[in-house]
């Protein structure tokens, strides 16, 4: 044993806010230009709101703005593209920092990993007020009757779960690989060469196993938007809805 | 032939402590069996030429590098597995000046560096960055070699630590502020006892603060040695020699340069002066002069690869 009188680590909850504090700095500049994208997208649509209102438009048109199982997609790119910001400038090859302070290597990704998933969902619940927002305004303006969502429960719950996917498929290259552009373009061309190949070969059964990691009922199609084949929705294909229904079930 | 280096230090307190340590990467050996030996309070000179193992060995000692083979220990604390308690304990200065978030501001950098580290003296980190000339609001990612180093040395130095291990830390610094900074780095050790793993290649810059110095090569520890030890030792004797003279057979392996003229040879050896002396004048050589050498020319002398 040593003489000298040693130095405590930090922590777990000081380095788990700190981390939160900053992600949320570097993902500074995305937030910025995500606010402002809502603002120039609220600008648009009570624009078009009003010259619907006072231009003349044949009997039965109709303008509205509502919430859908596509409305996850933005939030679902956002997702894609988060752990590129909130990892920048810090590959593994450049990572030294991180790893060099002095908490537990694993811990410390993932805590910082967790505090850009928050900021995600930050993100996610300032998106849904603007849809609910923007669109209680477009029916008020167009004075096009009472203000309601058709969206249903499931289709809420895909804003949260698709940008989570996102953030999770994408951290795996960004977290692990100095290059994770290739891994991600390579696993994506990998998957469509194999596809097309397979039904170019005539094995169509093959493909069609193949095709369910997209498109399958626990594919990502499902996954992240409540659709299987190209588009049926249905609300018990969602994972987040299955999700839901197993901890109401107690299952 | 074969070295009669010393590669172990005395019995004493430790405060880096390697056993056999090896690391390759792809064919190229990093380490080679390095057994490191710092004491508790030294300023340990890591010297050696590009590609030695310098940092790998600094990055060995944070757990940022993991060796194939051999153990590491700091403060008693082994650096594998206690990885955060060692680095709680280590201010480190890497060679990249890249090191930290390039998109954060200094400020803003080191208040984020002050809450991992429980012990940071906030007035001491103002004094540093008083001293040290930074400008708080600019970007890390901008900053030149010789800013981005003063920053590191401030994140350093500002938690006291009880080991500071400084790679390069003066390198792209103007001549001013080297000077500085080797004031700074003085007066921390004289207020806050610490002992300092540094490797540099300016090392005529800390003759005045080294009292240890090791010294690698290929990766291998060539020789491990107290200032003490090394001023006691390695001496430079220029002797006079008859024509014909055939040397020193009873020095092999002691003689660490040899520059030879006709009439003339110039010996840096290793061992006690007046045991070697008596082996060149009963060879028929004159000795001449016999000097000491400064720790610039102790450096060369103990990487030179004629050995």
């Amino acid at each position: 044993m040593t003489s000298t009188s040693l130095h405590p680590t930090p922590s777990s909850r000081t380095v788990a806010t700190e981390q939160f504090r900053a992600v949320g700095l570097a993902l500074r500049n995305e937030g910025i230009f995500f606010v402002a994208a809502l603002v120039v997208l609220s600008v648009v649509l009570i624009g078009g709101a009003v010259q619907f209102t006072h231009n003349p438009h044949p009997p039965g048109a109709h303008m509205g703005f509502r919430y859908g199982s596509s409305g996850a997609i933005p939030m679902f790119l956002i997702g894609l593209l988060a752990p590129f910001g909130v990892w920048r400038s810090e590959d593994p090859a450049r990572r030294s920092y991180h790893w060099s302070m002095p908490v537990a290597r694993g811990p410390h990704t993932m805590m910082k990993l967790l505090s850009g998933w928050v900021w995600l969902m930050i993100a996610t619940i300032v998106y849904l007020l603007f849809v609910i927002g923007a669109s209680h305004l477009v029916s008020i303006i167009t004075a096009q009757g009472e203000w309601q969502h058709t969206a249903a429960s499931w289709e809420w719950i895909l804003a949260f779960t698709a940008p989570t996917i996102g953030y999770l498929m994408t951290s795996i290259p960004v977290v692990s690989s100095n290059y994770p552009w290739r891994w991600i373009g390579g696993v994506v061309i990998c998957y469509g060469v194999l596809v097309a190949m397979l039904k170019a070969f005539g094995m169509d059964d093959a493909a069609r196993a193949i095709s369910t990691i997209s498109d399958g009922k626990y594919g990502f199609n499902a996954a992240l938007f409540g659709t299987i084949n190209g588009g049926a929705r249905d609300l018990t294909r969602s994972v987040g809805w299955e999700a839901i229904m197993a901890m109401r079930l107690g299952v | 032939m074969t070295s009669s280096l010393p590669t172990r230090l005395r019995d004493g307190e430790l405060a880096v402590d390697t056993r056999g340590l090896t690391k390759r990467f792809g064919d190229q050996v990093a380490l080679n069996d390095v057994t490191l030996q710092v004491p508790t309070d030294a300023v340990y000179l890591l010297v050696g030429p590009n590609g030695a193992g310098k940092s790998t060995t600094l990055k060995v000692l944070l757990d940022l590098v993991r060796a194939e083979k051999g153990t590491a220990e700091v403060f008693g604390l082994s650096t594998r597995e206690r990885a955060p308690e060692v680095r709680a304990n280590v201010g480190y200065v890497p060679e990249r000046p890249d090191w930290g978030y390039g998109w954060m501001r200094v400020g803003r950098l080191l208040e984020h560096h002050a809450l991992y580290y429980p012990t940071w003296d906030a007035t001491y980190a103002a004094r540093l960055a008083q001293k040290f000339e930074l400008r708080m609001d600019r970007k890390m990612g901008v900053l030149s070699k010789g800013q981005a180093r003063r920053v590191h040395l401030t994140m350093a130095l500002a938690h006291r630590p009880p080991l500071l291990l400084l790679d390069e830390p003066t390198d792209g610094l103007d001549p001013f502020m080297r000077d500085e900074t080797l004031g700074v780095i003085a007066d921390h050790l004289s207020e806050s006892p610490t002992t300092v793993v540094l490797s540099t290649h300016h090392v005529e810059e800390v003759e005045g603060l080294a009292d240890h110095i090791g010294v690698l090569r290929n990766g291998a520890l060539r020789a491990q040695m107290s200032r003490d030890d090394l001023d006691a030792n390695l001496r430079r004797y220029r002797v006079e020699v008859p024509d014909g003279w055939n040397g020193v057979a009873s020095l092999d392996g002691t003689v660490l340069r040899r520059v030879a003229t006709p009439r003339e040879v110039q010996w840096t050896v290793w061992g006690p002066e007046s045991e070697i002396v008596q082996k060149l004048t009963s060879a028929g050589g004159t000795v001449r002069e016999v000097a000491r050498l400064s720790l610039i020319d102790a450096t060369l002398a103990l990487l030179n690869p004629n050995d």
